[in-house]
């Protein structure tokens, strides 16, 4: 059944492959940005999984964390209303500089955590390689994907945090999460780091293990983050932004980048369409005395319509199989790019993806079909049969 | 039996492209016969078949088939009865060029709703039976115009029509390869009992057929 139309295809080489080079264009930016919100999707799905348990980044302002009243706002943090459990971290950028130009995605950070700060992060963070046990070891350290990526670390690696040598216990699975391009180290050792970092005259009065830059809050079940958030910014030194207010800004930057890009890759589409039912109307017409053969021989209108769509469904399907493997050429190589770089991956083609896009082009053929079916219907048979 | 009473044609009506191509025409061809239109040029052969096929209708006049008005048909009713009554040979081997021989063959079979498998093995044996068997899965411009005459001719009798209507079949042929045609024709008439109208310029093909219809511009005149 499809080998005929694959003939009539042939026939005109050039005309078909211009014809589904078109789809395909269109079909390759839809499929390209439909990837790019399946993997924004996955980020903020994560993301918000990771913030029903906790409330992150309590930040301390400078001022606070110089007077250490570490101890004293843990307290009032964990008198507040719908905190279950509060702990200490300490959170440095991983390098200085100028800046990364060629990375995008969340900032390269050191996270101190306590042990019961890894317990909260058990189900975001999961082992790729090395041992649960890395915490036990002496300057021992845990990466994320992304980071392992870009410094080509592996576990046994050797890396440098402010001064000293440390090695790579353990690497962690991608998370879509910010500690992707991030090192977790035990909270002493963040706290000394930090502690290097502050300027020499206030050195001699700071303890290391008085030091937090901010605090994992641990909230109670059904508990209203903004409302706690509300709460901790009334405190002295604390500040609480609302997660859900980083994912909503998330969403909406990228929900106004993917209507740009969809509506150009729509219109794209619409061209492809458009130079389907031209090209099935040239068919449609030079097979005037074909159409009046068929339907000498028996054909009801019917028939007539559904061989003219099914020749332009083919034409849809083919293009979107080819704009279909563009994209996922074009997907792969970015991302394995950026990979390499460290930075996040932008791309995620979901089988549902790949699968509604093929179904959508050859849903778009088929409509394409529409008019130069009809008018293939309606040719009258005697008239068409005088045509040569 | 095919019947036509009072049949009058006009082509493009109220232009000034307005023909009367035939003029109340009134003829009985019965059942089993083998006869032939012939007329000069014009003389509305073409027209006459295309009504007897109920690929057109009259301007006025009934053409009846089987005792079957055709103009009481809808136009699916109509698409069932050329698919199922009616075989059409074509003067110019009209042939479906992105189809194979085969399935040219089979081609009306589908149209008449029999399942693939069925169609295609009634095209097989209608393609031995007209000795082209193996040439089935060629393409018509593969094939010379003897052997696409011969695919089209089974083709027409895809479905064992009552009728093959054919239009010069053999006028693009050379003599020997339209004595041959001509035989085809005549076997199928005799062994398959099938109704033959033939349209020939050829006075010696049409000497071998009966009844002989006579057209004259666009009236029976014998
Ligand atoms: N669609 C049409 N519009 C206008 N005139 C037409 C049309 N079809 C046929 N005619 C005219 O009707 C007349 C009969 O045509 P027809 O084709 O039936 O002749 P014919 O006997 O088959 O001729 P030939 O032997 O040349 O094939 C001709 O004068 C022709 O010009
Ligand atoms: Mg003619």
């Amino acid at each position: 059944m499809i080998s005929p139309v694959l003939r009539n295809l042939a026939r005109q080489r050039v005309r078909s492959a211009l014809t589904i080079l078109g789809i395909a264009i269109g079909m390759m930016a839809l499929v390209v940005v439909g990837a790019l919100s399946q993997q924004l999707a996955r980020i903020v799905q994560r993301s918000e999984t990771l913030q029903g348990v906790v409330l992150a980044f309590v930040q301390q302002s400078a001022v606070a964390r110089l007077k250490t009243r570490r101890h004293e706002l843990e307290t009032r943090l964990l008198h507040t209303e719908g905190v279950v459990k509060v702990v200490p971290e300490v959170v440095l950028p991983f390098d200085f500089g100028p800046g990364e130009p060629d990375r995008f995605g969340p900032p390269r950070l050191i996270f101190g955590l306590p042990d019961v700060g890894s317990q909260l992060l058990r189900d975001t963070l999961v082992m790729r390689a090395g041992s649960g046990d890395w915490r036990k070891e002496a300057r021992s350290v845990g990466v994320g994907s992304d980071f392992a990526n870009s410094e080509d670390a592996g576990v046994g690696s050797i890396i440098s945090l402010y001064g000293s040598s440390y090695s790579v216990g353990a690497v962690y699975d991608q998370s879509f999460t910010i500690f992707d391009a991030g090192v977790i180290v035990p909270l002493h050792e963040g706290q000394r780091m930090l502690r290097q970092a502050l300027p020499a005259n206030l050195t001699p009065a700071t303890k290391a293990a008085d030091l937090a830059t901010d605090f994992i809050l641990v909230l109670r079940k059904g508990t209203d983050p903004a409302l706690v958030a509300g709460r901790v910014n009334f405190i002295e030194g604390l500040h609480a932004s609302d997660p859900r207010r980083l994912n909503a800004g998330l969403e909406a930057t990228s929900r106004i980048f993917r209507s740009i890009v969809f509506g150009a890759a729509l219109i794209a589409l619409i061209i492809g369409s458009l130079s389907i039912v031209n090209t099935m109307t040239t068919a449609v017409r030079e097979r005037t005395r074909e159409i009046g053969i068929r339907k000498a021989i028996g054909a009801t209108d019917g028939a007539i319509v559904a061989e003219v769509l099914l020749e332009s469904a083919v034409v849809g399907g083919l293009g979107g199989l080819a704009g279909l493997a563009a994209a996922l050429i074009f997907c792969a190589a970015f991302n394995a790019h950026t990979a390499s770089q460290g930075s996040l991956q932008l791309f995620y083609v979901t089988p549902g993806l790949a699968l509604g896009a093929f179904l959508f082009s050859v849903a778009l053929g088929a409509v394409s079909g529409l008019p130069p079916a009809w008018t293939a219907a309606r040719l009258n048979p005697t008239e068409a049969l005088r045509r040569l | 039996m095919i019947a036509a009473k009072h049949v009058m044609k006009v082509h493009a009506p109220g232009t000034p492209l307005e023909v009367r191509a035939l003029n109340d025409v009134s003829l009985e061809i019965g059942a089993g016969s083998f006869a032939a239109v012939i007329g000069e040029s014009g003389s509305g052969k073409t027209t006459l078949l295309t009504l007897l096929g109920a690929l057109d209708t009259p301007t006025a006049g009934a053409v009846t088939v089987n005792g079957t008005e055709l103009a009481a048909k809808s136009r699916r009713e109509l698409a069932a009865f050329r698919a199922r009554s009616v075989g059409f040979v074509f003067q110019g081997f009209d042939l479906i060029p992105s189809l194979t021989a085969l399935e040219n063959v089979a081609l009306p079979g589908r149209y008449a709703g029999r399942a693939a498998g069925e169609a295609l093995a009634r095209a097989q044996a209608l393609l031995a039976d007209v000795g082209l068997q193996h040439r089935s899965r060629h393409l018509p411009g593969q094939l010379s115009g003897g052997e696409q005459q011969r695919v089209a001719i089974a083709r027409a009798l895809a479905n064992e029509p009552l009728v093959v209507l054919a239009d010069e079949p053999t006028g693009e042929l050379d003599s020997k390869t339209a004595e041959h045609i001509m035989t085809l024709l005549e076997r199928f008439n005799r062994e398959r009992g099938v109704t033959m109208v033939i349209v020939t310029h050829n006075h010696d093909h049409a000497r071998r057929c009966s009844p002989v219809i006579v057209l004259k511009d666009g009236s029976v005149v014998a």
